[in-house]
């Protein structure tokens, strides 16, 4: 809560005039007390103080579908059904064949909410990179998989898109990962090979996929590193750009041989082997949210987008005790 | 790479005696141990020196060729007035916007405050010494570092470095082409004057000390990034950036000596003055054009004597005159690399435009003022507006200004 606050406070002090809050999944690692922090619509109870209000809510396709949900995500999931029975504050990341059922148990159809709903393969409404927002968000999944029984929604639903930023003629560009593994991944890649997307998948900075799991790259492990899968090698290796960050939202990576490296559940060290050799000849930094600056006393990674692309902001401006006027209090010589 | 000067020697902090390069060091192993990593303390001369590797928020294109860490070396002063310089050691630093003018042979000096350090150093910390630090790299690699001027390091300037004043009529001077003078305010010539005419109070044989301007064309250099130490390599960097140096002493100091005697006891000097519009590299706009004086202690004559187009008079002819032309002598700047010069502070006289500036505003306000009433009060408000540029005067007043009243008014005694 001490870190929301801080983002609180952030969003406050910067202005921000609308905010989009996007929950990738349903995870309970992902929403963890959201309903503590939240304003959210549907219920007064979540309402009041200084609870962040939500302007335009992301949620996957099975924020609304899915059954059996309790706590955080249940709450989440009334939001998500009263922002969209409503028809505004929310996009739907889905085929919307997938929303059809719900949709019509409220008196609904597809092409009443078609505003709120986004495919894979097209952008976000309401943001353009030649707008004042200078920023748009290709959606890359969720996505349906097409077998011999037709279309169908897998498991790995969260949301993952890309983001490309202008500043002048400068375009930079995130890779916003979710929890998926290396196939889907895989599968992201080759359709957006095929359909011309390509350019939808180069980056420079990366939130990597499922908090440095070595499942995002490959079924295997390895002893000391993980070697990806073909496709998902390509992703991370060839369509990289110079002096790239890679952002490892998890705790810190774990070293060889203590408990924390027996644990299945990521970070992995051998995923994060694979990212640390990747970055050394294109001269970029891999972070981990939860050891950087420190690992004793994490603080929020804050990225700054310029023409001359993207930095990792530090704290050391931020520490001097008195600003100081940059104009001299006296003149000194003249030439 | 740190800055390790030869006779410098590794030491612990506590050696030191500067407190804010003990503050510094705490600094560094304390709250900014993060994004700095100290490599080691060193004394030099009169100074402190801590060096420090730096992580610098760098993006993928900086427009600079700024490293992601950078090491650089501070150096305090131990004495008063205390101030510190920041250099950076690595030979191949890129020239940027806000450096500071450094003596042939020293690293590149950062300038990441230009306030005087006689207004900041009762409160300066060293938290915000390691911002503005970070602030400066941060900007360099965003191209964020305006304004071009290149002052000079105040802690690596000689001690025996004079201040230039530049009079009134010295740029009108410089446009017209004729000769400027050059004259001591005191015995130990720590402020030179320099003019387009001789005041006539000034006695003594001006002719051991004469001034030259030079002015570099601004789509030839890009700065100069290392004082000169001797004429010679000053030659070097003005023939590079397309002036023929050698020609234009050998036709000043003709002009200047004319066949005359410049022999006696007295001072003797001469100023070379360079103005060097500079180019910021990431804009390729000219910016401020800056002066910069280098002083030398030979007379033009002896000066002429080393280049080789004049030769000492030994003969008894012609006793009134010492130094005589050369015909057919081989003329060279290498024998100059024996005459040292000293980098100096240029000032301009106090005018209106300049007031103006020092005010914060661009240009001096020349519109005529008609003030009736010189008392008390209207002494007082038309000293103040006037130190600020402001205006042109008319006083009307019809009262004789006696003792008594310079209790309350701004004229001096003089003035009676």
């Amino acid at each position: 809560m001490e870190r929301s606050a801080d983002l609180n406070s952030q969003c406050l002090s910067a202005g921000l005039l609308d905010r989009v809050v996007a929950f990738t999944h349903l995870d309970k690692d992902h929403i963890y007390r959201s309903s503590e922090f939240f304003w959210f619509d549907h219920a007064q109870k979540y309402q009041g103080g200084d609870r962040m209000k939500i302007d335009e809510l992301w949620v996957p396709a099975g924020a609304i579908t899915e059954m059996s949900l309790d706590d955080d995500a249940r709450i989440i999931r009334q939001e998500a059904r009263h922002r969209l029975i409503k028809g505004t504050g929310i996009k739907v990341f889905s085929r919307p064949e997938a929303l059809a059922s719900f949709l019509e148990d409220n008196g609904l159809t597809i092409p009443d909410r078609e505003h709120c709903i986004i495919d894979a393969g097209k952008l976000v409404p309401g943001f353009d990179k030649w707008g004042p927002e200078a920023a748009e968000f290709f959606v890359h999944s969720p996505f349906a998989w097409r077998t011999d029984a037709g279309l169908i929604d897998r498991n790995q639903g969260s949301i993952v898109v890309h983001m490309t930023m202008r500043e002048g003629l400068s375009e930079t560009y995130a890779l916003l990962g979710a929890d998926i593994d290396h196939e889907s991944l895989s599968q992201i890649v080759r359709t957006s090979r095929d359909r011309g997307n390509e350019h939808r998948l180069h980056w420079d900075v990366l939130k990597l996929f499922h908090h440095c799991s070595y499942l995002s790259l490959s079924p295997d492990k390895g002893d000391d590193i993980t070697e990806p899968v073909e496709d998902v090698k390509w992703l991370f290796e060839t369509l990289a750009r110079q002096h790239e960050k890679i952002i490892s939202p998890s705790w810190p990576i774990p070293k060889k041989g203590t408990k924390e490296d027996e644990d299945p559940q990521p970070p992995h060290r051998q995923a994060a082997a694979y990212y640390r050799k990747i970055i050394k000849d294109s001269d970029g930094e891999f972070l981990v949210t939860m050891a950087t600056p420190s690992e004793a006393r994490p603080t929020p990674i804050r990225l700054k987008i310029t023409a001359q692309g993207v930095s990792v902001m530090l704290a050391a401006a931020a520490t001097a005790t008195s600003v100081a006027a940059s104009t001299p209090t006296r003149a000194g010589r003249t030439g | 790479m740190y800055w390790q000067p030869e006779e410098s020697e590794v030491v612990d902090e506590k050696d030191f005696a500067s407190s804010l390069a003990k503050a510094l060091v705490n600094y560094i192993r304390g709250p900014g141990a993060n994004y700095v990593t100290l490599a080691e303390c060193r004394c030099f001369k009169d100074w402190d020196l801590v060096s420090f590797d730096l992580v610098i928020e760098r993006p993928q294109r900086p427009v600079y060729d700024i490293r992601s860490i950078e090491s650089v070396t501070v150096c305090f002063q131990r004495s008063e007035p205390g101030g510190f310089s920041v250099l950076v050691p690595r030979p191949d630093f890129p020239d940027t916007p806000h450096q500071s003018l450094m003596i042939e042979g020293f690293p590149a000096g950062l300038c990441i405050d230009d306030r005087p350090w006689q207004d900041t150093k009762s409160f300066y910390t060293a938290a915000e010494l390691v911002g503005r630090l970070s602030g400066w790299f941060e900007k360099a690699c965003q191209g964020e570092l305006h304004g071009a001027a290149q002052p000079l390091d105040p802690l690596f300037i000689p001690d025996n470095s004079s201040e230039i004043i530049l009079q009134s009529d010295f740029w009108v001077t410089v446009e017209r082409n004729a000769p400027l003078f050059i004259w001591a305010a005191d015995k130990e010539a720590k402020c030179l004057f320099v003019s387009g005419k001789r005041p006539g109070n000034v006695v003594g044989n001006n002719l051991r000390c004469m001034a030259v301007h030079c002015s570099i064309q601004p789509q030839v250099m890009a700065r100069m990034k290392r004082a000169p130490r001797d004429l010679g390599q000053l030659s070097d960097f003005l023939t590079g950036a397309g002036v023929d140096f050698q020609d234009v002493l050998e036709k000043r100091i003709k002009e200047w000596i004319q066949g005359q005697n410049e022999n006696g006891e007295g001072m003797r000097l001469t100023c070379f003055l360079i103005s060097m519009p500079q180019i910021n590299p990431a804009t390729n706009q000219v910016g401020v054009t800056e002066t910069v004086a280098f002083v030398s202690s030979f007379s033009p004559g002896e000066i002429g004597e080393k280049i080789g187009f004049l030769y000492r008079n030994g003969s008894d002819e012609a006793k009134e005159i010492n130094f005589l032309p050369t015909f057919a002598a081989t003329v060279s700047m290498e024998n100059t690399r024996d005459i040292q010069v000293q980098m100096s502070f240029v000032h301009s006289e106090f005018d209106a435009e300049g007031a103006a500036v020092l005010s914060g505003g661009d240009h001096a306000d020349n519109r005529r003022i008609l003030m009736v009433g010189a008392g008390s009060a209207g002494s007082t408000i038309s000293e103040t507006l006037v130190r600020q540029g402001l205006f042109k005067w008319t006083l009307v007043d019809n009262d004789t200004l006696l003792p008594h009243n310079i209790a309350r008014h701004t004229p001096l005694r003089a003035s009676l």
